[in-house]
């Protein structure tokens, strides 16, 4: 990850205090699993500069953007480089304060704390990742507000008032606009640093594709890459929904291209598939055959 | 039985206006993604639809690649100018498109491999068209000839034809519009003095018409031509009459030069007089003009392109008050209230059942949901089944079901195809409008039509206005026709901005989106937009609803019309739509639907 970093031209002091945080806090060997190893790297240099000194200086993060912008790639890639172990939570209209912190259960016969996700996460300094953030409710969230700010604790009823680690650190996600999200209550985004993720660009997703698909042609990573900016440039036009604008589909058809599937038919099941709304499948399918048509082999997409 | 008449019906939609089977916002959406501007709304004209899906796509690939490359405004004026000088301009516009295509394609090939395919595919579907074909004018042998060349065959034919051809494939080196202009010139030039039926043609139209130049005197004065050109631009708004007729590139329909109906007028004194009837017919407008241009901008895009809006809440200026409209609305009114108070007990049930099914179903806001566990809040009282049995859920958890708060639009349909059941709209609008706002929900009550260029929104009733305003709703009355499309696109767009999570759109109309001009003066239309009927207009309408659910907004489609039209409120609302049979049944069909819309919004 390190090498990735420094590959990616991010701020080499940054760099120098992120080895000195990774090697200044340790974590429980029992939580090795919980460090994640990302998949993808995430590609942006400037968004790793702020994350990074913004984590640094012991503040949480808000990742905004819209879709298949990576959010979750970065919160990922960021708890890899931190070499923390992480808790993710996905937040959705039942979220409530005892998914977050904790509920009683029944241990042992007898009455005991269940704990939530932020809970281990504050007390074993990893770091918390809060998926959707904005799909809650604001007064569910507002258990964290003590958490988050200057304060640093979780007072749970019952039980112990308990501090946050010193390396415990929030990063939420979320996609501003998206249908059953709500509007984020102020006290919440200001005990944040928000990072806002810009689109796809041209050169990132080349070098996610290229990353990612060895012996993909040049002709057709040039074709893939611009299909999904086309779908993209239309979504923001708001000519078709963000269903069919979908890197993972993507991703996952140049796969089955790979395993030898037609690339045409592999593109329908991987982004055209993603809509279901008779209109918005014509236009999305015109897209496609203006750069991946019926006749396309697949020896012309990846090199033998 | 049935399923075949339905299928011969919406067949027969299909079919109707002849119109082209890709709609104007799926070939917009194939320029747009070619040229990645989605600013201009694409001309169609240089570039007729054939029908057919596989030619299609090839061709507005080209109609991109103008837009894309090329200046289009000066590609369409310089084929004008042949077109108003020259009598029979079809071989000169026909090198000016071959041009234009072999120069895209070109181009756009390098950006897009898939072109190959498409380019390839669409010409073995026109050539295989020309085997039982022969060329009736010089136009059409070039074009023959262009694509027999391209895939690969040498057709027998003069040797002017295929010089041309040659030199027309050596354009690959120009990159504006000014040097593709440059390069037709020198190209005509060069050909010019060999080609008797030029030759011919030119001195005919020199004795037919005083207009006709000779066409040297257009290469050479090539500056002037292209100043002239740009004057032409500028002038465009003020001049007396534009009128944009270009001929197509359309293998099939051959080369003759349709005469757009498209016609653009600008009378400044006009278009205020316009402006005033308005004022007279329906009431003063809502929105100071600025809002309103801003507004119309916004809306009257693409199809509706050149329409107006009048938004208006039915009160009528001193000078207005006594004029005949008023008298109508109000004799309108009383007939309404007389329908609606013979039936008062119906209607009045239909509101309460309504209001009922509302409560129950949306909002139930502060519904708490208790279930057993094994983990949560401990029950005290069962904790005695610890040691005694296997049943651990001793424990429950409380969930709330919040569906937010509500924002309904009601959009009555007032086009003059609704004249004999004026007093039904009314009711049923009014008995929607009173439910909502018995539970306390915002809604706004609208209706629309078009009367001249303008598509008129009368609104009777405004979100927070009190229960009593909506007896106003039976000042609804039917006149006119109607822009459906356009109408959706206004409501949306003031809906869409309303703060509240859910937003719902009902939609009281029978389904026949229609807005042509019967007038004798063709001088009514002042910005020139288009006709609006048919498939063209129902798909239309179709795509601005979808649009809208895109937008999140509940759109539920009431069908007020005769069931012999059901098949066109099928294709607009998908399966989102009401009929109602009887108006007993009423509340309970609205009820169940926009339950079941708001489910949808809440599942999303």
């Amino acid at each position: 990850m390190i090498e990735f970093l420094k590959d990616h031209e991010v701020n080499p002091k940054l760099i120098d205090d992120l080895i000195y945080f990774r090697d200044f806090y340790s974590y429980d060997k029992q939580y090795e699993g919980r460090v994640p190893v990302p998949r993808f790297h995430y590609y942006g240099k400037e968004v790793w500069d702020m994350a990074i000194a913004a984590i640094l200086e012991g503040e949480h993060i808000l990742i905004s953007g819209p879709k298949a912008t990576g959010k979750n790639v970065l919160a990922d890639n960021l708890a890899c480089a931190f070499n923390r172990p992480s808790w993710t939570v996905s937040f959705n209209v039942n979220t409530d304060s005892s998914t977050l912190i904790g509920t009683d259960t029944f241990i042992d016969n007898r009455v005991d704390i269940r704990k939530g996700a932020v809970y281990e996460c504050a007390i074993n300094g990893g770091f918390g990742i809060f998926d959707e953030i904005n799909m809650a409710k604001n007064d569910a969230v507002a258990v964290l507000h003590s958490a988050l700010d200057h304060r640093r604790i979780i007072d749970v009823p019952g039980y112990d008032k308990i501090y946050l680690s010193e390396s415990t650190r929030f990063i939420g996600t979320m996609n501003y606009g998206y249908a059953g999200t709500k509007e984020l209550n102020e006290a919440l985004v200001s005990r944040f640093m928000v990072i806002d993720i810009p689109s796809m660009s041209y050169s990132k997703l080349r070098k996610i594709l290229s990353s990612e698909f060895e012996n993909l042609t040049d002709e057709y990573l040039e074709q893939f890459t611009q299909l999904f900016l086309d779908l993209q440039l239309k979504s923001q036009n708001s000519e078709i929904s963000t269903k069919s604008v979908d890197l993972r589909g993507m991703i996952a058809a140049l796969r089955t291209i790979k395993r030898g599937l037609s690339p045409h038919l592999a593109v329908k099941m991987g982004i055209l598939g993603k809509t279901f709304d008779e209109f918005e499948k014509e236009i999305v399918l015109d897209v496609i055959n203006l750069r991946i048509p019926e006749g396309i082999k697949n020896e012309d997409v990846f090199k033998k | 039985m049935n399923a075949q008449n339905e299928k011969s019906k919406s067949e027969e939609y299909f079919n109707k206006d002849n119109i082209n089977r890709i709609s104007y916002s799926r070939a917009s959406n194939m320029i747009w993604t070619i040229t990645k501007d989605y600013h201009h709304d694409p001309d169609f004209s240089l570039i007729k639809a054939t029908g057919n899906y596989k030619i299609d796509i090839y061709q507005n690939a080209i109609l991109a690649g103008i837009y894309k490359y090329m200046d289009y405004s000066v590609i369409t004026d310089y084929i004008e100018y042949y077109k108003m000088n020259v009598s029979d301009p079809s071989a000169f516009i026909e090198i000016i498109l071959i041009a234009l295509e072999e120069f895209c394609i070109g181009k756009l090939e390098k950006e897009r491999p898939a072109l190959v395919f498409h380019k390839n595919r669409a010409l073995k579907l026109i050539t295989q068209k020309y085997f039982f074909e022969t060329p009736k004018s010089m136009a059409q042998e070039l074009r023959q000839t262009y694509y027999f060349k391209k895939i690969g065959k040498n057709p027998a034919v003069a040797a002017k034809i295929l010089n041309i051809l040659n030199e027309i494939n050596g354009i690959g080196d120009v990159s504006c519009a000014d040097e593709f202009i440059e390069f037709i010139g020198n190209l005509f030039k060069n050909h010019f003095h060999i080609e008797q039926h030029f030759d011919v043609q030119i001195k005919q139209s020199e004795s037919n018409n005083q207009k006709t130049s000779d066409f040297q005197n257009i290469n050479e004065s090539k500056d002037s031509l292209n100043s002239h050109l740009f004057d032409e631009i500028e002038d465009e708004y003020v001049s007396a009459e534009y009128n944009p007729n270009i001929g197509g590139i359309d293998p099939k329909d051959g080369y003759d030069y349709n005469e757009d109906k498209r016609e653009m007028q600008i009378n400044p004194a006009l278009y205020h007089k316009m402006t005033e009837k308005i004022q007279h017919y329906y009431g003063k407008a809502l929105l100071n003009p600025d809002e309103l241009e801003k507004l119309e901008r916004r809306v009257c895009k693409g199809i509706h392109g050149g329409c107006r809006l009048h938004i208006t809440d039915g009160n009528f200026n001193e000078e207005h008050l006594n004029n005949y409209r008023v008298k109508y609305i109000k004799k309108q009114k009383e007939k309404n209230m007389v329908d609606f108070n013979d039936n008062y007990r119906v209607y009045n049930r239909n509101i309460i059942k309504l209001k009922d099914i509302l409560q129950r179903s949306i909002i139930r806001d502060t519904d708490y949901v208790k279930t057993k566990s094994d983990n949560g809040m401990v029950m005290a009282d069962k904790l005695w089944k610890i040691n005694y049995t296997k049943d651990l859920n001793v424990f429950f958890k409380q969930s709330r079901d919040d569906t937010g708060e509500f924002v309904v639009d009601i959009l009555l349909d007032s086009s003059g195809s609704q004249m004999e059941r004026q007093s039904k709209v009314a009711s049923q609008g009014y008995i929607i409008s009173s439910a909502l706002s018995m539970c306390n929900i915002p809604n706004r009550v609208l209706s629309f039509n078009s009367f001249l260029d303008f598509t008129v929104i009368r609104r009777f009733t405004d979100y927070n206005d009190h229960i009593i305003q909506n007896r106003k709703i039976f000042e609804y009355y039917a006149t006119g026709s109607n822009r459906d499309g356009l109408a959706v696109r206004t409501v949306v767009d003031s809906l869409e901005k309303r703060k509240e999570e859910n937003k719902i759109l009902i939609i009281l109309s029978d389904g026949k989106p229609n807005d042509i001009k019967i007038t004798k003066v063709s001088a009514t239309t002042i910005k020139g937009e288009q006709d609006y009927k048919g498939i063209k207009a129902i798909k239309d309408t179709a795509a601005e609803i979808r649009k809208a659910r895109m937008k999140g907004i509940a759109v539920l489609g009431v069908f007020t019309g005769d069931e012999g039209e059901l098949e066109a409120e099928k294709l607009i609302y998908g399966k989102d739509f009401a009929y109602i049979h009887s108006i007993d049944r009423f509340s309970d069909i609205v009820g169940l639907f926009l339950k079941r819309q708001i489910q949808n919004i809440l599942d999303n």
